[in-house]
């Protein structure tokens, strides 16, 4: 660029600042949408996984705003990072506070939405409180008082339906007005009797502590400290705020007093003056919703409703599998495309290797689960905003309790079947930070469908079709059964023992609103499954890539020169002997030899001999430790690198015939078969342990925000997968298996 | 259970049944996350519904449904716990009856 453009002479004031709260389910991420439209950015807030997500608003008259979308919270009390990105939202320890807060509540369910309004009026900030699904409110019988409301909250009110776009503009005035009310100093919110001494002590540190902050600010920081800290794992506060509010707590526990049920209840006793000042119920509100009524007898039914929960999973999974597979394939091919371009264009060497096997074989990597993170996200979706996913967590969670999970973990487990890049990030649902985190390390031992093509080779090779259990089974189906049956009670058991020690923690409640059945919102899904893809792309793909293009280095270098030159003779050779289809044969027998011998000849076929006194016991060869090495990439990999192992080409698929009379015939140096039933089983034990797939670590690293993770992960899938593979050849040879 | 305690719990309660809450006796975590979400001293709980495999539990409580778990809702003492107006549920006697004999509430018609 040369000329750079001239600013415009008026320079437009800086965009208002203002931060959009509410509780989960008030419509929050359906207002915001509307509200910004398509023009919202998601970031993230370092090094926890909460999407940091803001946009423009345009506030009418010539005012800008920038907002922000403060997470879905009920409380403003916090005691893991991850909630505290709520509180330093509307009261941050460093920096300016928003110049306007936007709570949105549910009318439907006000008293407990209010809770969180009441925090926000706490601070002291200016508060706009959009009444959401008014409409609903109306027909349950529930009248508001607008400005009785306003007048007793000392807040703006505006009624509005986000999910169709009313009382927006009436929410616009509101805001203006806010921002452009002089600063009021207002006092701080009162509180009751007993409390306010603790409250008072607390407030003077923090007068020493923060001289600057406002009277309300400091009476909300105050109430935060005292009902957050204790057993909290924040960080950065200062040791001076916690010593004060343990010592508050401990006088009043010595006095029989409960402090924090005295703020809370002196919140909810302001709460329901209000609601005495401003809402009117007519009987029938009170019953509830006959329409989510109706619909909860029948899903949350022990028998319809576990039958419902059945086929909702069902369909899930078929997603995952049926339906993503003709998309799979499509992009497989678009990439198997470009990269015959590539190879046709470009000389050969080791650039067109670079860009080929390098580049364009990561870029498929990455791509390749879009289509799996996309159904599964359109399904997360749908099941969060309808209210379905809550009575999926309500109707499991009696099974997850049994290894330390949460109702919330069954989704993320269950598509670990399919793929554990989607289920990985399927955990974000899940609020509490270690459950989450046993979740997601637990999950890639659930027998994912790239293992599948594994199970399958090896199978095939060991095991003869005809071959059956009791004279019925099919033995392949038992191993197959047995392997995925393995995987289940490994991931359970995973859990169970994260869950007892590295997170250990007190057993997490359940504490699960169950919001009424609503209609999903198309635009809310599309732009749910959008952020969840582009996040996949830009935060894992990248990391995939690199390590895609690492994996192609090391099965490809050192290059050996006189392998090249020898194998370049035999082509010559051919060529003089040969003609029409014996040629074209002959030379693809040399092209496999050659990748053979290259491989070999590499750094992972190096790397592949130096590990084979580790793999010995386990009944592997050098061989197989190279394929281990190729499918780090992933695990199905190991069918194609072990095609080139063995010299029959990397097109090699599971159903290849000479691959499997390949594998079939390997000896060892001995004279002994390597592939019998029990190395090949030792092999697939192996596989469904271990932790052979660069992309998942990739997204663990993603959604745990820290290295730290993937790499115990690794650790014990390693730990785990050696020794299952080893008892498995040791102990089958010492039952006098081979 | 030996020596039963004198106030009947939420876990104690049938479908339909309500009380009032007297005391939340969870540990600090969670009792402070229940009272946030308005599950305090002198609030109304009814019991909606109870999950297929017999757990977690339902409760409406302040205009919405709130889903914990029975080891939780034991330690949520009730007072004035009135059995459900209509249809009582089959095998969720005994435990209720005391505070039945303590309801001060007429059912609400």
């Amino acid at each position: 660029m040369t000329a750079a453009p001239r600013l415009a002479p008026e320079v437009s004031p800086a965009p208002l600042r203002v931060a959009l709260a509410g509780n989960p389910n008030a419509g929050k991420t359906t207002l915001f949408n509307a509200l910004t439209g398509a023009r919202a950015r998601t970031g993230n807030y370092p090094g926890i996984t909460v999407d940091r997500r803001t946009g423009p608003w345009r506030l009418g008259e010539g005012a800008e705003a920038e907002l922000l979308d403060v997470p879905g919270t009920y409380s403003l009390s916090a005691r893991s990072p991850e909630e505290q990105v709520a509180v330093e939202a509307v009261l941050p320890a460093d920096g300016a506070p928003p110049d306007v807060v936007v709570v949105v509540a549910d009318a439907t369910a006000l008293e407990r939405h209010l809770y969180l309004a009441l925090q926000i009026v706490e601070t002291g900030r200016p508060t706009v409180l959009a009444l959401n699904m008014m409409d609903e409110a109306r027909a349950a019988g529930i009248a508001i008082d607008r400005e009785a409301l306003a007048e007793a909250m000392g807040a703006e009110v505006v009624p509005i339906v986000a999910s169709r776009g009313e009382g927006l503009e009436a929410l616009r005035a509101a805001v203006r007005r806010q921002a452009g009310a002089p600063a009021a100093t207002r006092p701080p919110e009162p509180v009751d009797g007993a409390v306010a001494d603790d409250v008072a002590e607390v407030e003077a540190v923090l007068a020493e502590q923060r001289p600057d902050d406002s009277p309300g600010e400091r009476r909300a920081r105050a109430l935060w400290a005292l009902l957050s800290l204790g057993d909290d794992e924040l960080e950065g506060v200062p040791a001076r705020l916690r010593e004060v509010t343990d010592a508050v707590h401990a006088r009043a526990e010595a006095a029989g007093r409960n402090l924090d049920r005295e703020i809370i209840a002196g919140r909810y006793a302001r709460i329901d003056a209000w609601v005495l000042a401003a809402v009117t119920a007519d009987g029938h509100g009170r019953a509830g919703r006959p329409g989510t009524e109706r619909l909860d007898a029948v899903l949350t039914h022990p028998v319809a409703g576990v039958l419902v929960f059945a086929l909702v999973m069902y369909l899930l999974f078929e997603a995952l599998f049926a339906w993503s597979d003709p998309l799979i394939g499509l992009i497989e091919a678009g990439v198997g495309w470009a990269q015959g371009l590539a190879a046709a264009v470009l000389p050969d060497g080791p650039l067109e290797g670079l860009l080929v096997d390098g580049v364009l074989a990561g870029v498929g990597n990455v791509v390749v689960f879009v289509p799996q993170i996309a159904l599964l996200f359109v399904f997360i979706a749908v099941l969060e905003d309808s209210g379905y996913l809550a009575r999926v967590a309500f109707v499991i969670d009696r099974v997850m309790r049994g290894v330390g999970l949460h109702g919330k973990a069954f989704v993320p487990l269950l598509s670990g079947f399919a793929c554990a890049i989607p289920a990985v990030m399927a955990t974000r649902t899940i609020e509490s930070r270690k459950d989450r985190l046993v979740t997601m390390l637990a999950l890639p031992l659930m027998s994912c469908s790239a293992r599948l093509p594994v199970y399958a080779l090896v199978i095939a090779v060991v095991f003869a079709t005809d071959e059956r259990l009791f004279g019925v089974l099919s033995i392949g189906a038992v191993v197959l059964f047995a392997m995925y049956a393995l995987s289940v009670v490994a991931t359970l058991g995973a859990a169970a023992v994260l869950r007892r020690t590295v997170l250990k923690g007190p057993r997490p409640p359940l504490v699960l609103e169950l919001p009424p059945y609503r209609m999903p919102g198309a635009r809310n899904v599309a732009s749910a499954v959008g952020r969840r893809v582009k996040s996949f792309l830009v935060d894992a793909g990248t990391i995939i890539l690199a390590i895609t293009i690492v994996l192609w280095a090391l099965l490809s270098f050192p290059r050996s020169e006189a392998i090249t030159a020898e194998h370049a003779e035999l082509r010559e050779e051919a060529r003089v002997e040969l003609s029409g289809e014996a040629l074209k044969a002959r030379l693809a027998r040399v092209d496999a030899l050659e990748s053979e011998a290259q491989l070999r000849h590499s750094a992972a076929g190096r790397l592949g001999h130096f590990i084979e006194p580790a793999l010995a016991p386990l009944g592997f060869d050098w061989r197989i430790g190279v394929g281990l090495i190729g499918s780090f990439a992933a695990r199905e990999v190991l069918v194609s690198t072990l095609g080139i192992v063995w010299g029959i080409g990397e097109e090699a698929d599971e159903e290849s015939v000479p691959l499997r009379e390949a594998l079939r015939e390997a000896e060892r140096p001995d004279g002994s078969k390597l592939f019998t039933p029990l190395s090949g089983l030792a092999l697939m034990v192996f596989f469904v342990l271990a932790a052979q797939c660069m992309s998942t670590l990739a997204v663990v690293r993603r959604e745990s925000g820290s290295w730290k993770w993937p790499l115990l992960m690794l650790g014990y899938m390693t730990v785990l997968a050696y020794v299952g593979a080893w008892i498995t050849y040791q102990g089958g040879q010492l039952l006098g298996f081979t | 259970m030996p020596d039963e305690p004198p106030l009947p719990t939420l876990a104690d309660l049938p479908i339909g049944a309500e009380g009032t809450v007297v005391d939340v006796r969870c540990p600090r975590p969670v009792a402070r996350r229940l009272m946030e979400m308005g599950v305090l001293p002198g609030t109304r709980v009814r019991v909606l519904r109870v999950a297929p495999l017999g757990d977690p539990i339902v409760l409406q409580v302040r205009r919405y449904s709130l889903s914990i778990r029975r080891r939780e809702a034991a330690d949520i003492v009730l007072s004035d716990v009135r059995e459900a107006a209509t249809e009582p549920e089959p095998g969720a006697k005994g435990a209720t009856e005391r505070g039945l004999s303590r309801a001060s509430e007429r059912p609400a018609s």
